[in-house]
């Protein structure tokens, strides 16, 4: 027999707190996905680098600590930015995005200065890497163009989709001559996710790609890439068996995923990983370093929880209460799909070598505390869905 | 969106799952495919240099057999990788799995199997590297001992890091199987000798071949270090204690002729007593330190140093402790003058016996004591005590020092600096004893002696040198060299300077030292000064002097025949006692200086279970400084020809060019 509950349930009104109040509206999954990455993070660069700074005589958790104060710092920032609506964030953004821009071309005589090239600047024990930083301006910035003004709606029109652009095209140049190729083709990829989503005409989509498709076969034509850059775009399109460090690096980072297998070869015994045969294990490879250590069954969990953080940022892009909200988490959805399919897939040659790291695991301040201030403001749209 | 998303995780799943689970047992065949490998380059060790640049620690490029580890983790691969290269490679199967049993040996770099071998060899296990996988040869550098066995105490030796210092070592950067000094100035001096190893990482293909070097940082050769030690002084001290001891051996105590002196080990200092920086310096039984230049075998290792005693790696003129019998007698003459107890002209009647008097207490608190051979000296005063060696004389003495207050002698031992390491660079020196209320407590605590307090009868003995006192021979050389210059006591130093590497040589075997860069000079450092007035300094001086030249001297005898006249030495013989007080447990002692009006050397010696100072160590003296004056014929100083690699004696010596024998006297203390 059911029963009904008889209570009179109490109106919304009489609630201590406003239904709509955005600190009941935290997204307590998407912290805890980043919570498991970081950690992810920590143990594999643990991993990573102990057999080295051992042998050398040094602490095995130097890199650990440091990432643990990126991480602190970037929590920070992300709790910081939770606490701040998002849309006030709006009038803010030239200022940001002219700071980033700024910092990008103060880095063109500092490179010099420094007596070659830099992607960042020496700031005592720190480094900081403003293409990192540009990345969540470039992301605020376009969503506030490309979503115009409140009653704007319907596809963008030219001189918008224009203006969208031209946002692109100052830390996008400001990036390739660092030259970051890598980095730029993720500004590239968070461009096209907001003008997909924002309701960028096809017929100027499709202008722009063809025209972007000349420009990069012209570039690589004219032989004005660096001889680096060159070999690593040889060594992904024509697997011949020559031995340049591009193609060695690859090669001995696929190997060290295949010693890996379905269970790993175990934490800190990576034969490859911790032999010195891939570089910067716990950076730019780290997959491989996880790949190798945890085998099939770690590399998936890690590929798993960033799906699953990418379903999370595509539910804030749908559940957001307004345009500017929307695109800024379809920005951070491509920001995160490009930078973890390059990332991934180059170490395991479907993809380019570049420099790009994988956010919140890979070793690496800048972007730590960059991407976490991205998920800060991601969150704000969630918490403020209903006001 | 969702579309893409979905795709291009879907290519990154299949695309892990294909390299990890479909392919993954291809990749374990080829994953040794053109791999990189880090190989040190080690660091060419500092050299040691005798003062005139003599080259006594050198070293040779060699070749290095190795063999990659992964190649033999396998046991019957290792098994038969080692019995094919048994033969070749002329070291047994055992010894080689030994090797790679060995923990000293790094676990992730090559295991070394065989150092220095010929260029033959080298070519052999190169040609045939499919025979062999994983074996290569390398180059490394050899610690190469030129004028051994000469210096060895001095040089000391390399090995592998010990266990006991495994931390501190890995905490500098050193790998386990990497080569540091484990005695001598090899140690004292392992930062400045070792340099900085280099490093190179090298392209490797599947077969372990060499591909091409990817990047280098060359290794930066350790700096020299330059001693005080002049190889012909060394060299003449060794043999010259040798040749004492051996003749020692065949001399019986007096009265006692169906016994034979045991004389197995003794040292000989040898200093500047204007700097206190040291000449030669000798320990007897000597080691070879080419021994150690290749890891040791235990077998070998148990043969050369089995049971312990007499062990050649001592280094007795340092290390031993000696009781330093009527040598002490010159601090005890000194805190008797400067202290006003005695004046230097009162005279004692000599008995021959002495009962302290007003003595309250039994036969070990108020000893009745005798001379040597129960002589009786009769009225004896300062100068004359320490000429006949009077130890009535001193017994009174030390028994008037005990009656005052303030440890008078116990001070006077301190500011000779005796009781504590004098400071010398040489590894594990010793503190020697000065008897006072506190070492006896400690002995007592530790249950070496059953009375605990401190009696007449222990200062009594403590005057003549006896009893507990216990110092090393360097310390009695640097007193001796500070009463000698008039009241400085000098840091004794066995090093001159650290150079930068890279002095050219002169000769084969000889640096040019006028074109050597002075890294760090090694300055001559003042331990303390005593207070000699003229009134305390030259009646002792003149006791001293007629030591050797008065006919009731207790070396007269000794150097009857010596050119006094040309060189003019002032020295006093020791007998030490052992516990047993038999005579051919005595050991034999002399300390002296020469010109004592302008000294230029301090030379000590002592020879255990010799016999009477007189007996075996004034004729050692004496014919070392015969060889610094050149008044005897020298031999020539020579560098070494090769180790039999299998010894387990110490290469012979040159001896000493034939005068006949170190003619010692007896019954003289």
């Amino acid at each position: 027999m059911a029963t009904t509950d008889l209570r009179p349930r109490r109106p919304i009104a009489h609630l201590s707190r406003s239904a709509a109040d955005p600190l009941t509206h935290v997204d307590w999954v998407l912290l805890g996905i980043l919570g498991a990455l970081s950690a992810f993070g920590l143990l594999s660069i643990y991993g990573a680098r102990y057999q080295t700074l051992v042998s050398q005589g040094e602490d095995p958790y130097s890199f650990v600590k440091k990432q643990v104060l990126a991480l602190a710092v970037g929590g920070t920032l992300m709790l910081a930015l939770m606490f701040f609506d998002y849309r006030r964030l709006r009038e803010l953004t030239w200022i940001l995005y002219a700071a980033t821009s700024g910092a990008l071309l103060l880095l063109i005589p500092y490179s010099r200065a420094v007596n070659g090239t830099s992607a960042w600047f020496n700031l005592g024990p720190v480094q900081l890497q403003p293409a990192e930083f540009a990345k969540v301006t470039l992301i605020v910035t376009l969503a506030a163009v490309a979503a115009g003004g409140p009653r704007t709606s319907g596809p963008i029109p030219l001189r918008r989709f224009v203006a969208c652009l031209a946002v692109l095209a100052v830390p996008g140049a400001l990036t390739l001559i660092q030259p970051d190729l890598g980095t730029t083709l993720c500004y590239v990829a968070i461009t096209m996710g907001v003008l997909l989503v924002g309701g960028g005409k096809p017929k100027h989509i499709v202008a722009v790609t063809i025209v972007g498709l000349l420009m990069a076969t012209a570039i690589v034509g004219s032989g004005k890439l660096h001889g680096y850059q060159q070999d690593r775009l040889i060594s992904f399109v024509a697997d011949n068996r020559a031995t340049t460090d591009a193609n060695l690096q690859l090669r001995n980072s696929e190997t060290a995923i295949g010693l890996g297998g379905l269970t790993g070869s175990g934490f800190k015994e990576g034969r490859m990983t911790n032999g010195g045969f891939v570089p910067v294990a716990e950076s730019d490879f780290i997959f491989t370093t996880i790949a190798e250590q945890f085998g099939f069954i770690g590399a998936s969990a890690l590929l798993l929880l960033y799906g699953f953080l990418a379903v999370r940022l595509l539910r804030v892009a749908q559940m957001s209460g307004d345009m500017f909200g929307s695109l800024v988490a379809t920005g951070a959805l491509a920001y995160l799909v490009f930078q973890v399919f390059e990332n991934v897939g180059m170490t395991m040659g479907i993809m380019p070598i570049t420099g790009l790291p994988l956010p919140l695991v890979s070793y690496g301040g800048s972007s730590t505390v960059a991407f976490l201030a991205l998920m800060g403001v991601v969150q704000n749209i969630h918490m403020r869905r209903y006001v | 969106m969702a579309i893409v998303v979905v795709s291009l995780f879907g290519a990154l799943f299949s695309r892990l799952w294909y390299l990890q689970v479909m392919r993954s047992t291809r990749f374990e065949q080829t994953a040794s495919i053109n791999s990189l490998r880090d190989v040190q380059l080690p660091p060419m060790r500092g050299r040691i240099l005798d003062s005139a640049g003599r080259i006594l620690a050198d070293n040779k490029r060699v070749l290095v057999v190795t063999v990659d580890r992964s190649a033999i983790r396998s046991t019957t691969k290792r098994t038969q990788l080692f019995e094919r290269l048994a033969g070749a490679l002329l070291t047994p199967v055992p010894e080689l799995e030994a090797r790679y049993k060995d923990a000293k040996f790094d676990q992730v770099l090559p295991l070394p199997l065989k150092e220095d071998v010929d260029e033959e060899t080298a070519a052999f296990v190169k040609e045939r590297y499919e025979d062999y996988p994983g074996v290569e040869v390398v180059e490394s550098w050899q610690r190469v001992y030129r004028f051994a066995p000469y210096a060895g105490h001095i040089l000391g030796y390399i090995g592998r890091v010990p266990a006991d210092q495994k931390a501190e070592y890995l905490k500098l950067g050193y790998k386990l199987s990497d080569s540091v000094g484990i005695a001598g100035i090899e140690r004292a001096y392992e930062p400045e000798l070792r340099g900085t190893p280099g490093s190179q990482r090298i392209e490797v293909d599947a077969q372990n071949r060499f591909v091409r070097v990817v990047s280098e940082v060359p290794a930066k050769p350790g700096d020299d270090v330059q001693l005080t030690i002049d190889l012909s002084a060394q060299q003449l001290a060794e043999q010259t204690l040798q040749k004492g001891l051996t003749e020692a051996r065949s001399r019986s105590p007096r009265n006692e002729p169906d016994k034979r002196f045991a004389a197995e080990a003794g040292s000989v200092v040898v200093q500047d007593p204007s700097n206190g920086r040291i000449v030669a310096l000798a320990s007897n039984p000597a080691f070879d330190p080419r021994w150690f230049v290749n890891p040791l075998p235990k077998a070998k290792f148990d043969q050369l140093f089995g049971d312990g005693r007499n062990s050649p790696l001592v280094d007795r003129a340092v290390q031993g402790e000696y009781a330093p019998g009527s040598t002490f007698k010159l601090i005890s003459a000194s805190a008797g003058l400067s202290s006003g107890t005695i004046g230097a002209d009162v005279k004692i009647d000599d008995t021959g016996t002495y009962k302290a008097p007003n003595c309250t207490g039994g036969p070990d608190v108020c000893p009745t004591l005798q001379n040597a051979q129960k002589v009786a000296n009769g009225l004896t005063d300062m100068r004359k005590a320490v000429t006949v060696s009077s130890d009535v004389y001193f017994y009174s003495l030390g028994y008037e020092l005990f009656n005052r207050p303030g440890q008078v002698l116990q001070n006077e031992a301190k500011a000779f600096g005796f009781g504590k390491p004098s400071g010398i660079q040489l590894p594990d020196e010793h503190a020697g004893r000065i008897p006072s209320v506190e070492s006896k407590k400690y002995l007592y605590d530790r249950k070496v002696i059953k009375e605990a307090s401190y009696n007449p009868g222990d200062n009594m003995n403590f005057a003549v040198g006896q009893g507990i006192t216990a110092v090393t021979p360097l310390q009695l050389a640097n007193a001796y060299s500070a009463f000698a210059n008039g009241g400085t006591l000098y840091t004794a130093s066995v090093v001159q300077a650290v150079l930068v590497a890279g002095t050219p040589d002169l000769t084969y075997g000889q640096v040019d030292l006028s074109k050597a860069t002075v890294l760090r000079a090694i300055e001559i450092k003042v331990a303390g000064k005593i207070d000699l007035p003229p009134a305390v300094r030259q009646p002792i001086l003149d006791g001293l002097v007629g030591v050797v030249n008065n006919p009731t001297g207790t070396a007269y005898d000794v150097f009857k025949d010596f050119p006094l006249d040309q060189l003019p030495i002032a020295g006093k013989t020791g007998t030490a006692q052992d516990g047993t007080k038999e005579a051919v447990k005595d050991d034999s002692l002399f300390a002296s200086f020469a010109p004592y009006n302008a000294p230029r050397f301090t030379v000590v010696a002592v020879l255990e279970n010799a016999g009477f100072g007189a007996e075996a160590a004034a004729p050692v003296v004496k014919r070392i400084y015969q060889g610094l004056y050149a008044m005897l014929p020298n031999s020539p100083v020579q560098q070494a020809t090769p180790l039999d690699p299998a010894s387990v004696v110490a290469a012979t010596m040159a001896p000493l060019p034939d005068v006949g024998t170190l003619l010692g006297v007896t019954g003289r203390d």
